[in-house]
């Protein structure tokens, strides 16, 4: 492999982890478009090391999560079982698709994306409802604490109608195992909006939940032989730099205008991606 | 609710370790290329000699599945802390949660 290949892929994977770290994404809604478009990689290639990606990235901030609290464990490990089922159905039927339908779905996905990121929420828009809550036993358990720093104080919440975000994760789970996303565009505003959990730590439950959902569908595409070795590890290593790089400039970039131009290259990448599943992408 | 650091470590070192591994096989593919080192080991248990003999395919391969045991090894962690706070409905969750990756490596081997 061409020195040139390798920092194209070195390039590609630090843009998905940056742009993945400053707007809370896994990033893999970039990597399978980039090496698709740029390196030129297989479809079941790239949604198999964006998955890898997503592993990378999710397990970064996972750990800090989990030790500070911010992510909240026993809703993670309940939604998770949901997630990684429907990982492995995604991932399953993705070995009986071909490249260029692969790659209109993820186009037609990429477009919905774009969308939610407009509409998604900011922290103030957070409200937490209670009402209700904690009337069954289970979700008592569920209930969740962790200190804001911007708030200077310590938030309490209790999750309320989890079967609701249960099928929202599995859904999570069939796009990652399909498309090699993390599916946290879809599983954060579940549970934001349909669970009452606060906006971080709504971001800190998928991701802690993001590590497990792409293992289930990685393992199923490593047994299939989808890997390419040499693409992977320079598209891994970028991811982990650029995600550490995100993490820095996060606090510093307006959330509103980098979601905005993220949005518009989403639709022009899908665009590209409907050209080359048609074969009228020249690259 | 507490953090689990045990299991938070586990993913810490889950990550350095892929993280070397990968970083190891990249270099090695730069500054040793070697018709040999494209071809992928022919079983996980041909890894270990892979790494020994500075393989590019057995470093990467090796990096990979240590990036793909992570989140594994850390249900395992979460499972065995919440067994010892005897949360046992979470650990038979965490339980339900390594079948479904058993049934994943068994659905990518067939």
């Amino acid at each position: 492999m061409s020195f040139g290949l390798i920092a194209l892929l070195l390039a590609s994977g630090a843009a998905a982890g940056m742009f993945g770290a400053i707007l809370g994404l896994g990033g893999g809604i970039l990597v399978v478009p980039l090496l698709v478009l740029a390196a030129g990689a297989p479809m079941h290639s790239a949604v198999a090391t964006s998955l890898l990606c997503v592993i990378a990235t999710s397990s970064g901030a996972a750990s800090r999560n989990m030790a500070s609290g911010l992510a909240n464990v026993r809703l993670g490990l309940s939604l998770e079982l949901w997630t990684v089922m429907g990982a492995i159905v995604g991932g399953t039927v993705a070995g009986v698709l071909r490249g260029p339908t692969l790659m209109v779905i993820f186009a037609v996905a990429m477009l919905l994306v774009s969308v939610l990121m407009l509409r998604r929420p900011d922290e103030s828009d957070v409200f937490v409802d209670d009402e209700g809550a904690g009337e069954r036993l289970f979700e008592q358990r569920l209930e969740g604490s962790y200190y804001d720093p911007s708030l200077g104080r310590t938030l309490s919440y209790q999750p309320s109608r989890i079967p609701l975000s249960m099928g929202v994760s599995s859904l999570a789970g069939v796009l990652s195992g399909l498309l090699g996303i993390g599916g946290g565009i879809l599983k954060v505003p579940a549970l934001v909006h349909l669970s009452g959990v606060p906006m971080k730590a709504a971001a800190a439950t998928s991701n802690f939940m993001i590590g497990v959902t792409g293992a289930a569908s990685a393992l199923i595409y490593y047994g299939r032989g989808d890997f390419t070795a040499l693409i992977a590890a320079p598209t891994i290593l970028g991811v982990y730099a650029g995600s550490r790089i995100g993490t820095t400039l996060a606090g510093r970039i307006p959330a509103a205008h980098t979601r905005r131009l993220f949005a518009l290259v989403l639709v022009l990448i899908a665009i590209q991606m409907l050209l080359k599943a048609t074969g009228r992408w020249i690259s | 609710m507490t953090g689990l650091p045990a299991s938070a470590r586990v993913i810490r070192i889950g990550v350095l370790l892929s993280a070397a591994f990968l970083f190891a096989g990249l270099v090695d593919s730069i500054i040793a290329p070697d018709p040999l080192g494209n071809l992928a080991p022919s079983s996980i248990m041909a890894l270990p000699a892979g790494v020994i003999a500075l393989n590019t395919q057995a470093l990467i391969h090796t990096g990979i599945l240590l990036l793909l045991a992570t989140p594994i090894a850390r249900v395992i962690a979460v499972g065995i802390e919440l067994a010892l706070r005897r949360e046992t409905p979470f650990v038979l969750i965490c339980a339900g949660v390594l079948f479904l990756l058993a049934l994943s490596v068994y659905i990518g081997s067939r």
